[in-house]
């Protein structure tokens, strides 16, 4: 029949319809597929599915459950419960800077120094700008007689401290300097944890993305990842801001802790096939493309932009 | 909810991912709200409509685009969000309620950055939601002028980061919203119950919308109208899950993918628009008995206010 083209993304669309299968069958032959009924999922922020906030999806993920079971343990003084969540958490996302710190805290305050010690130094690895872990890696090590190790610590807040000028981490990098010293005992849990700051902080990371501000983005995910844990639709911005940034690296990092939480997480696959596309496999995008269609089984907004995404670049 | 929902995970010390997947399936309305009488007064009730509605297909189309996810895009797009969410019936909603877009029920600030990659603004100021059926109070009162022809595309592509509508389905948006006058209205002020048959409408005006574009040989628009026809069986898929019929489900799954076919087969070079109607005529067969089939469960569905009732109420 005669088509009219109307834009330019829908002639594309149309145009890949009209490509040999054996090339991209799945994309275009979507009535090929065999889609349980039990296959549809609704995914998850980080791009979408039905949820406006975090706290809204928390509880259907295990890690993001556990996460703040161990917060609110920590709140109550229940260190062993706090260090039972957090190593579970930590079995799922152990690259998860803030629960290698709480479960360093954990441990700190069942007194356990020397265990104590790997968690906030893994909290370091994976993020050597949180503050609290230096203060209290710091401790453990006057606890533990090694006192160079204090030592390189307080240097290492010292130049966090030089380095970020006016910051707003200033007063916590004097505290953590203070801690090591002996001269103040920190807060077992300095941020406000609530759900609701978790949700602002969110979509203040969101608002900082749709105006190209990745790095402030990465501040406030990094905060909100504080208060939900290894939530994905926060891995999942972590990793969209990192790709914008250039470190696909870190975003693939990203993208595949959402994944590994959440599978059918529609953000992380959307974010995670255009990320495919940037570094030119299109054949792995198309894959996520299938595996959002098979997702969306009655159509999704992230399937469609990953659409417009491969045939932008077909 | 959330709260019984999370002791349960938490009492019974492991996840449970079968009790999560049927959450994820409940209407998405749910989510647009803050307390449980306004969730159970969207999942029953609608504004009465002051749509006088047009013997024309370009008409079906805008009534459907305007309550489609698929004409938004960005953040809005992936909540399921539509201009009918915030304007059910085209009129207002007192209740509509997102945390940090809005302030209090009512009021939403659709120029929040968070909803738009390049219309947004540094301001937290949410508005309050028009009638847009109340045209006197509205900014734009003549619907045939530029300027509101302006506005409704800063709306979709800007302010909610959608795609560009084609002409038809920009053409039929004007035209629904043109009909629609409080002065048309009988009842403007009392609610009317929302039903299988009210929600049922939209696809009928889908293979209204579907056929006129089949002959005018407008693929954009039939690909836009499929997608919108299949977010509108999503619904039903949702509001079936409370007491969920895997043959109804299997169907409504079917019914989506054979809406996606029919796309397919619209750009075959072999197929004539006569053939591809041929197509929709069985579908719409099809889709006829799906409704009969829906309308024997519907008091086990969302739509019934009792049974939504009882799921938002647990403790009662």
């Amino acid at each position: 029949m005669n088509i009219k083209k109307t834009t330019n993304t829908e002639t594309v669309f149309f145009s890949c319809l009209k490509m040999p299968l054996t090339s991209i069958a799945f994309i275009c032959v979507v009535s090929l597929f065999s889609i349980a009924s039990n296959s549809y999922a609704s995914g998850g922020g980080g791009g979408g599915g039905g949820f406006s906030s975090p706290s809204q999806s928390a509880p259907r993920f295990d890690p993001v459950v556990k996460y703040q079971e161990g917060i609110a343990a920590l709140q109550r003084g229940d260190n062993r419960t706090a260090e039972k969540a957090f190593r579970k958490v930590i079995s799922v996302n152990k690259k998860h800077a803030n629960s290698q710190y709480y479960l360093g805290l954990s441990l700190f305050g069942q007194e356990k120094f020397k265990k104590a010690k790997r968690p906030f130094e893994k909290a370091l690895k994976y993020d050597n700008k949180l503050v609290s872990a230096h203060g209290y890696l710091g401790v453990v090590f006057q606890k533990t007689k090694k006192f160079e190790k204090a030592d390189a610590q307080r240097q290492q807040l010292i130049e966090l401290r030089e380095s970020c000028g006016d910051c707003n981490n200033k007063v916590k990098i004097d505290n953590a300097l203070l801690q090591i010293d002996g001269a103040k005992q920190q807060s077992l849990l300095p941020l406000d944890v609530s759900p609701e700051r978790g949700d602002q902080l969110y979509v203040e990371a969101v608002s900082h993305i749709n105006q190209g501000h990745y790095l402030a983005a990465l501040v406030s995910l990094e905060e909100s990842a504080s208060v939900f844990g290894p939530h994905p639709d926060v891995l999942t911005y972590q990793g969209f801001a990192n790709r914008k940034l250039g470190n696909k690296a870190k975003a693939l990092e990203f993208y595949q802790a959402a994944l590994n939480i959440d599978a059918d997480h529609r953000g992380a696959n959307e974010y995670l096939g255009e990320y495919y596309v940037e570094i030119g496999r299109l054949d792995l995008a198309q894959y996520q493309l299938k595996k959002l269609e098979k997702i969306c089984s009655f159509g999704c907004e992230q399937a469609d932009e990953l659409r417009r995404w491969i045939a932008a670049a077909s | 909810m959330l709260l019984a929902r999370l002791t349960v995970v938490f009492v019974v010390g492991s996840f449970s991912p079968a009790l999560w997947a049927e959450d994820l399936r409940r209407p998405q309305e749910l989510a647009w709200f803050n307390n449980a009488n306004a969730q159970l007064e969207a999942l029953t009730q609608r504004p009465a409509d002051c749509v006088v509605p047009l013997h024309n297909p370009k008409f079906n189309l805008g009534r459907l685009a305007f309550n489609s996810p698929r004409l938004l895009g960005g953040q809005a797009g992936r909540m399921g969000l539509s201009c009918a969410s915030c304007h059910p019936s085209g009129r207002d909603n007192s209740d509509f309620f997102i945390e940090q877009i809005s302030d209090k029920p009512g009021r939403a600030d659709i120029s929040h950055h968070f909803l738009s990659s390049h219309g947004g603004d540094a301001f937290f100021n949410p508005k309050p939601i028009p009638d847009l059926a109340d045209v006197d109070n509205l900014r734009f009162k003549n619907r045939g002028d530029i300027e509101f022809d302006q506005l409704l595309t800063r709306l979709i592509e800007i302010e909610f980061d959608g795609q560009a509508p084609t002409a038809a389905v920009f053409y039929g948006l004007k035209l629904y919203l043109t009909q629609n006058s409080i002065e048309n209205c009988q009842l403007p002020f009392q609610p009317v119950s929302r039903t299988l048959e009210s929600d049922w409408l939209l696809i009928d005006d889908g293979l209204a919308a579907l056929d006129d574009a089949i002959k005018a040989g407008d693929s954009a628009t039939i690909l836009f109208v499929s997608a919108s026809m299949r977010a509108v069986l999503e619904r039903f898929y949702r509001f079936y899950s409370i007491n969920p019929v895997k043959s109804l489900d299997d169907r409504l799954l079917d019914m989506s993918r054979a809406l996606e076919s029919l796309l397919s087969n619209t750009i075959k070079s072999d197929k004539t628009a006569e053939q591809i109607l041929v197509t929709l005529a069985e579908l719409s067969t099809s889709l006829g008995k799906l409704k009969n089939d829906l309308r024997q469960r519907e008091a086990q569905s969302f739509y019934n206010p009792k049974t939504a009732y009882d799921y938002l109420n647990p403790s009662n």
